[in-house]
C-alpha cells in the first residue's frame, strides 16, 4: 500500500501551492539548468529503482508535451511572446531531463522529440490534443493553458522530488526544472493580467 | 481477471467511451486512471470552474472522485465516439511489462501494460525498456 500512498501525493504539493497563492514564487535564471548538470558529474552513477527510472522516463516525455503546446500556440499567437520565449526553454528542459535518461541508461529511442505534436501514449495525446484545442479559442484561454501546464509540471516534479527517494544528482535537476517551472507559472500568470486588462 | 493486453485495449477504448468508467478503472494501475480522469476530464474543466476544482482534488477525496467520475462518464458518452482499433502487435518487455502496438482510426498508438496482482494493468509508467 506503500506505493498507493506515494501516487497519491502526485499532486499534493499542486493542491498545496493553489491554496497558498503563486505570487510569492521566486524568478530564477536559466543558469539554473547548467547548475544541475554540474552538480550531477564527477560521481559515481547511483542505482535507481525500477520506479525511479519509470519516473524518470516518463518525464522526460511530459516535458516533450510542455514544448509541443507552446509551438503550436505560439504559431497561433505570434504576437504574444510568451510562448515562444518559454517554448525555448522548456527545450532546454527536455534536454536536461533527457540527459538524465541517459545517464541512468534509459532507452528513449522510441520518443521522437522532433515530432511536434505526436504522442505514442494516448494519454499524453489526450492532454495535448485537448490543450491545444483549448488555447485556440483565444489568447486569453493559450495563457490559461500555459498555467495549467506548468501547475502540472510542478505537481509531478515535486512528487518526483519529495516521494521517490530519487538521488542528490536527480534532484537538484528536477529543482531546477521546477524552479523553471516556477518562473513560467508567474510569466502566464503576468501575461494573463496584461491581456485581460 | 486473466485477460491479455491485446484484448484489455479493444475493452479500455468500449468502455472508456460508453462511460463505463468502473470497467477502464479495472483495466489500469490506479495512478493511470487518476491521469485518464485527468486528462479525459481537461475539455470539460476549461467549460466548467467547479469540475475543474473537484478533479484537482480527486486523488485525496473520495467524493470529488465520485462526482468527476459521474460527470465525466455522461461527457464521455455525449462524445459519441468509436475509434477504430487494429491490433499491430504484443511486444514482451521483460517478464512483467508488455507493449500493445496498434493504430486508433489509423493513428500509430501504443499502451504499456505491467503484471500486477489481479492481472495485466495498463501502466503508463511501464514504457521504459527494462534490462
Amino acid at each position: 500500500m506503500n506505493k498507493s500512498t506515494s501516487e497519491n501525493n502526485r499532486r499534493g504539493f499542486l493542491s498545496k501551492m493553489l491554496v497558498a497563492g503563486a505570487s510569492s514564487i521566486a524568478l530564477f535564471s536559466s543558469s539554473a539548468y547548467a547548475k544541475g548538470s554540474r552538480a550531477s558529474g564527477g560521481n559515481t552513477t547511483p542505482k535507481l529503482t525500477k520506479e525511479q527510472k519509470d519516473e524518470l522516463f516518463f518525464i522526460y516525455q511530459e516535458e516533450k508535451l510542455a514544448r509541443d503546446v507552446y509551438i503550436t500556440l505560439s504559431e497561433e499567437y505570434p504576437e504574444e511572446n510568451t510562448f515562444a520565449s518559454i517554448q525555448l526553454s522548456e527545450q532546454r528542459h527536455i534536454d536536461a531531463a533527457q540527459g538524465l535518461c541517459e545517464k541512468y541508461g534509459i532507452d528513449i529511442s522510441e520518443v521522437n522529440e522532433d515530432e511536434v505534436g505526436n504522442f505514442v501514449l494516448p494519454v499524453l495525446q489526450g492532454y495535448y490534443d485537448n490543450l491545444v484545442e483549448q488555447g485556440m479559442k483565444s489568447l486569453l484561454d493559450a495563457l490559461e493553458v500555459g498555467v495549467f501546464i506548468e501547475e502540472l509540471d510542478i505537481g509531478d516534479l515535486t512528487h518526483a522530488i519529495e516521494d521517490l527517494g530519487m538521488p542528490a544528482d536527480v534532484i537538484n535537476v528536477y529543482e531546477n526544472l521546477r524552479e523553471g517551472s516556477y518562473n513560467h507559472l508567474e510569466s502566464f500568470q503576468g501575461a494573463i493580467k496584461i491581456a485581460s486588462s | 481477471m486473466t485477460n491479455e493486453p491485446s484484448e484489455i485495449v479493444s475493452q479500455y477504448y468500449h468502455a472508456l467511451y460508453s462511460g463505463d468508467l468502473t470497467i477502464v478503472k479495472d483495466l489500469m494501475t490506479e495512478k493511470s486512471y487518476m491521469m485518464t480522469l485527468e486528462s479525459f476530464g481537461l475539455g470539460l474543466s476549461f467549460k466548467d470552474a467547479v469540475f475543474k476544482s473537484l478533479l484537482k482534488e480527486i486523488e485525496e477525496n473520495n467524493s470529488s472522485l465520485l462526482i468527476v467520475e459521474a460527470l465525466l462518464s455522461e461527457e464521455l458518452i455525449s462524445r459519441n465516439k468509436a475509434p477504430k482499433i487494429e491490433i499491430i502487435k504484443s511486444e514482451a518487455n521483460g517478464d512483467a511489462r508488455q507493449t500493445v502496438h496498434y493504430t486508433e482510426d489509423e493513428k500509430m498508438k501504443r499502451l504499456y501494460f505491467s503484471k500486477e496482482e489481479t492481472g495485466w494493468k495498463i501502466n503508463y509508467y511501464a514504457g521504459r525498456k527494462v534490462d
